[in-house]
């Protein structure tokens, strides 16, 4: 285990660094890409606190709406290749016409729209009450 | 790279003697530079200086793209047609390495919050939702009978023009995405159950919004990139340019941000464009949130796989999610 400052507050350093001394020193475009770099942190800053909920919550859902059963494996790495593998089965199933209509179709759009809702919490909490009204 | 221009644009008629001055790149430009430079012609009095635009190829280009030479011969077309378009001069194939085309360079402002905001721009923001549907309907009214535009990809599929641009983007996002995504699945089969029936052909811009547009104060001066075009239905132009993404934060004026869609609508109509039918320009917005997401994952590959560096192709992959959930909502009710 890795000594303070941990990994969240290094973060926290650095867009601050970027933010109050290296932007004002910059111009166009590399002032622009910096911004783009600084929001990416914040970005890795809130995936490093929510990623591993989000993970384990889309698997579960995926499995109960597939019936399927819990993988095998307990590491990081298995559950991101269970996910994968879940994702290409429900892919394969709507390609299929099954969620065209009724009950399973809002059921499949429930838990489509829940886990870009929580994608989108951290890649852009802004645009999670704006991507879902119709304008 | 001056020597090389100079000794190229030196070949051409009528450009013997001339002199490349104040040559610097852009910025943006992903799979494309962007250079800037004024021709001196010499051998006249009044030295002329002509303000021109190079546009040369560097990574690889998107897979759905038309190549450089297409794209400058479509500019050719359109230009003759009177279409505001940077007026195009030369396309060269090795002589500056890589593929280029060379075209007038069009003063003014493409940054599209500059637009919303600046104070500058209050006329311009009032004029141009009118204006670029007036200039979209000329663009669709170009005949595209005959083989004139064989050199542009006219994907249909079962006499359905719907059907194959669809069958386009899906074959695209199967064959390079690298992960699976149930919402553009849950898009692609709402689209193929709820296809348009076929109507007239006609050149299709492919990516016609604001941040495409050189504007000035007094409103659009010139339409840019058109490397998405192709023959299709023309509604997919009406439904692209009314997606969430091309709003830049402004959902209360629909039309990019500064135009309700009634207003482009009519005066795409007036314009000599093709009856406007809500319900198609409807399948096309949904399209359009399909082919943008797509368009954000085919752009961060280059970072993926090591062939670009660019920070902001990498920022594009976690753009993805904020169509794919403006494009479920829109298919929502079934």
């Amino acid at each position: 285990m890795q000594d303070r400052p941990s990994a969240l507050e290094l973060i926290g350093g650095i867009y601050l660094f970027l933010e109050r001394d290296v932007v004002p020193e910059l111009k166009d475009p590399v002032r622009f890409h910096t911004l783009v770099a600084a929001n990416l942190l914040k970005i890795i800053e809130r995936e490093i606190l929510s990623e591993p909920g989000n993970r384990l919550g889309e698997a579960a859902r995926l499995r109960k709406l597939l019936s399927k059963e819990r993988g095998s494996g307990d590491s990081p790495g298995d559950l991101e290749r269970e996910i994968q593998t879940l994702n290409e089965e429900l892919c394969a199933r709507i390609r299929r016409g099954e969620a065209d209509e009724g009950s399973r179709r809002k059921e499949i759009m429930d838990h489509v729209r829940k886990t870009l809702v929580e994608k989108l919490e951290i890649a852009n909490p802004r645009m999670i009450k704006r991507a879902q009204e119709r304008s | 790279m001056k020597e090389r221009l100079q000794a190229f644009i030196g070949k051409q008629e009528g450009f013997e003697n001339s002199r490349v001055e104040s040559l610097y790149r852009m910025p943006g430009g992903a799979s494309k530079e962007t250079w800037s430079f004024d021709l001196v012609l010499t051998d006249e009095p009044a030295r002329e200086v002509l303000p021109m635009v190079l546009r040369i190829n560097r990574s690889s280009p998107l897979p759905i793209s038309i190549d450089l030479e297409q794209e400058f011969l479509l500019m050719k077309e359109v230009y003759e047609e009177g279409i505001e378009v940077p007026k195009p001069y030369w396309y060269g194939e090795k002589e500056l390495g890589n593929p280029f085309y060379i075209i007038g360079r069009i003063e003014g402002e493409t940054i599209v919050r500059r637009l919303h905001r600046d104070d500058e721009y209050e006329t311009a923001r009032r004029v141009i939702p009118a204006q670029m549907g007036k200039i979209l309907a000329r663009i669709h009214r170009i005949r595209v009978t005959g083989n004139r535009f064989n050199f542009l990809p006219h994907r249909t599929q079962c006499g359905s023009s719907a059907l194959g641009e669809l069958s386009f983007y899906e074959t695209m996002l199967h064959r390079y995405a690298p992960d699976s995504h149930p919402a553009l699945e849950l898009g692609i089969r709402w689209l193929k159950t709820h296809l348009p029936p076929s109507m007239g052909q006609s050149l299709v811009h492919g990516d016609y919004r604001l941040g495409n547009i050189i504007f000035g104060s007094e409103g659009v001066r010139s339409v840019l990139d058109w490397e998405l075009s192709h023959v299709g239905d023309p509604m997919e132009d009406l439904g692209y340019i009314s997606i969430q993404a091309w709003r830049f934060g402004n959902d209360s004026l629909p039309i990019g941000g500064v135009g309700r869609r009634e207003e482009f609508y009519q005066a795409y109509e007036q314009g000599g464009g093709f009856p406007v039918d809500g319900k198609r320009t409807y399948f096309w917005e949904v399209f359009g949130n399909l082919k943008w997401a797509v368009i954000t994952i085919l752009q961060t590959i280059p970072f993926l796989d090591g062939s670009s560096e660019s920070i902001e192709l990498a920022s594009l992959g976690r753009k993805t999610s904020e169509v794919e959930l403006q494009l479920i909502t829109l298919i929502e009710g079934g």
